[in-house]
């Protein structure tokens, strides 16, 4: 007895509160609290201290158990959407013949089979027409793949030749070499080499393999002014979805351009950062044509993309870049020479004749 | 190409032919803008996403303005259903807005489950738990409703 005291009281005060006191300890702090009033302890009230739930609880507790579906819901569901096993199936029927009700649910979950009512339809499609086209992407990797090797090697070489004017530089090559070739600095041939496989890689579905028949040869067929830089690609067979003539009918040049893959490669070509300055320089300037405008202005909207390269057409292409594209074909022997500069880069490919 | 399935689509949902008409159009216009980095055969998918997202976006708008209005999926039916797809197409509407837009590109568009979940956002396993619930809360509906009649 007389263990409660000034200096522990409390605590049996709080155990009383939380009903956890024994009937002694009770005992001997009711009779504590009585002779020492000074303490002036409102029992009652202590009781009123602790927080009170409110008898809130929730409210659909049987919602949150977990309830296993029906076997007859589960395989009627299945037999819509997937289908059913020969053991399924004779189970679902043996459910069903039990009891009358389940036929009944089987031609309702017949019925949850949504049909399109096409007689909703959209009016007004021409406005949602832009006039683009949504190309394939091997379409566009490949094309730009190829384009971009033989723009990268066209511009290595007249940088080896500088003093020579585009066109001239050309038709030496179309005019000196019966199997023309471009020049290529070594230093880009890993890039192409990566293009290669980048390209192959995107368009697992074509039989097309772009730089399969290219080697690094060192021919005598090397021009003069590129004997220092003595590497040649053969590109007769790289050209497959790269095609020159096209440019007559102002295909879209720049198509060949696009290059999704620079940023998986994390490499950018000088040449295509030349490119992308003119594109920054000059696409905000007017343009005559109504489609190139309107494009020209989504793109400046947005923020210009290597890639707007390919949906710009030679006119675009030209007005972004500065550069102006220019096509020449001659025939040599039994082969088809062709030759495409822009601005100050040059390319030049060969190819079978084609028939009549 | 797919102007048509696009707005059934976001109409059903929506159940607004103003609000239908402008998700669509809006989805055409993310489209084109985008239309360089799209893939031909991925085309019609990254439309169907597009639009869902557009639609989620114009709901949520639409909610937020119009606090008052009463949920329509809320509301019972308070005459008499015709037919079959009537009763089908109400009780559509009382589904969950997942549960309904899974099923949509289910029946309506043919999507895989895997292209289905690309579009929403779910995992294969989740739009195979929505389409069945579902096709269990419409079959009870049509087959309370049958009982009623």
């Amino acid at each position: 007895m007389n263990r409660i005291n000034h200096d522990n009281y409390e605590a049996f005060l709080l155990d009383m509160v939380e009903g956890t006191i024994s009937a002694a300890d009770r005992e001997e702090l009711m009779l504590f609290m009585a002779t020492h009033p000074e303490l002036d302890m409102d029992l009652d009230g202590l009781e009123f201290a602790t927080l009170d739930d409110e008898g809130i609880s929730f409210p659909h507790k049987e919602n949150l158990k977990k309830t296993e579906a029906s076997r007859f819901d589960v395989l009627a569901v299945k037999q819509l959407e997937e289908g059913l096993t020969a053991a399924e199936q004779q189970e679902l029927d043996a459910i069903v013949a039990s009891n009358k009700k389940y036929t009944k649910e089987l031609a309702a979950f017949a019925q949850t089979v949504l049909v399109a009512d096409t007689s909703i339809v959209f009016a007004g499609k021409e406005k949602l027409k832009q006039g683009a086209v949504v190309r394939p992407l091997w379409y566009v990797s490949l094309s730009a793949a190829a384009a971009v090797a033989l723009l990268v090697g066209g511009f290595w070489l007249y940088q080896q030749n500088s003093g020579k004017q585009p066109a001239e530089f050309a038709n030496a090559l179309i005019n000196g070499k019966t199997t023309p070739t471009i020049t290529i600095n070594p230093k880009v041939k890993g890039d192409i080499e990566q293009l290669d496989t980048f390209a192959q890689v995107q368009a697992p579905r074509k039989t097309i393999t772009p730089f399969k028949n290219n080697t690094i040869i060192s021919d005598n067929n090397t021009p003069d002014y590129a004997k220092s830089e003595p590497l040649y690609i053969s590109h007769a067979q790289a050209q497959v979805p790269f095609e020159p003539t096209a440019l007559d009918t102002d295909q879209p040049v720049a198509l060949y351009m696009a290059v999704p893959y620079i940023d998986v490669q994390g490499k950018k070509p000088t040449l295509l950062n030349t490119l992308m300055a003119g594109l920054r320089k000059n696409i905000g300037e007017g343009v005559k044509d109504e489609e190139l405008a309107h494009r020209l202005d989504t793109i400046t909207k947005r923020g210009p993309e290597l890639s707007d390269l390919a949906f710009l057409g030679s006119k675009g292409f030209e007005k972004i870049t500065g550069f102006k594209p220019n096509f020449r074909r001659v025939e040599k022997n039994d082969n088809e020479v062709s030759s495409l500069s822009i601005g100050r880069y040059t390319i030049v490919t060969t190819r079978p004749k084609r028939g009549e | 190409m797919y102007a048509d399935g696009l707005y059934r689509f976001v109409l059903k949902n929506m159940r607004d032919e103003d609000d239908a008409h402008d998700v669509v159009q809006d989805t055409f216009e993310k489209v084109w803008v985008k239309v360089d980095n799209i893939q031909y055969e991925k085309a019609k998918s990254y439309m169907f996403t597009t639009a869902y997202h557009t639609m989620l976006e114009k709901i949520r708008r639409n909610r937020s303005t119009n606090l008052d209005e009463a949920d329509l999926s809320t509301q019972t039916h308070s005459g008499q259903y015709t037919g079959a797809n009537e009763a089908l197409s109400d009780a559509l509407q009382r589904l969950p807005d997942m549960q309904r837009s899974v099923l949509m590109l289910r029946d309506y568009e043919g999507y895989d489950y895997a292209a289905i979940g690309e579009i929403t956002g779910l995992s294969e396993s989740q739009v195979k738990v929505y389409i069945f619930r579902a096709r269990v809360f419409l079959k009870e509906y049509l087959v309370s409703i049958d009982n009623v009649l």
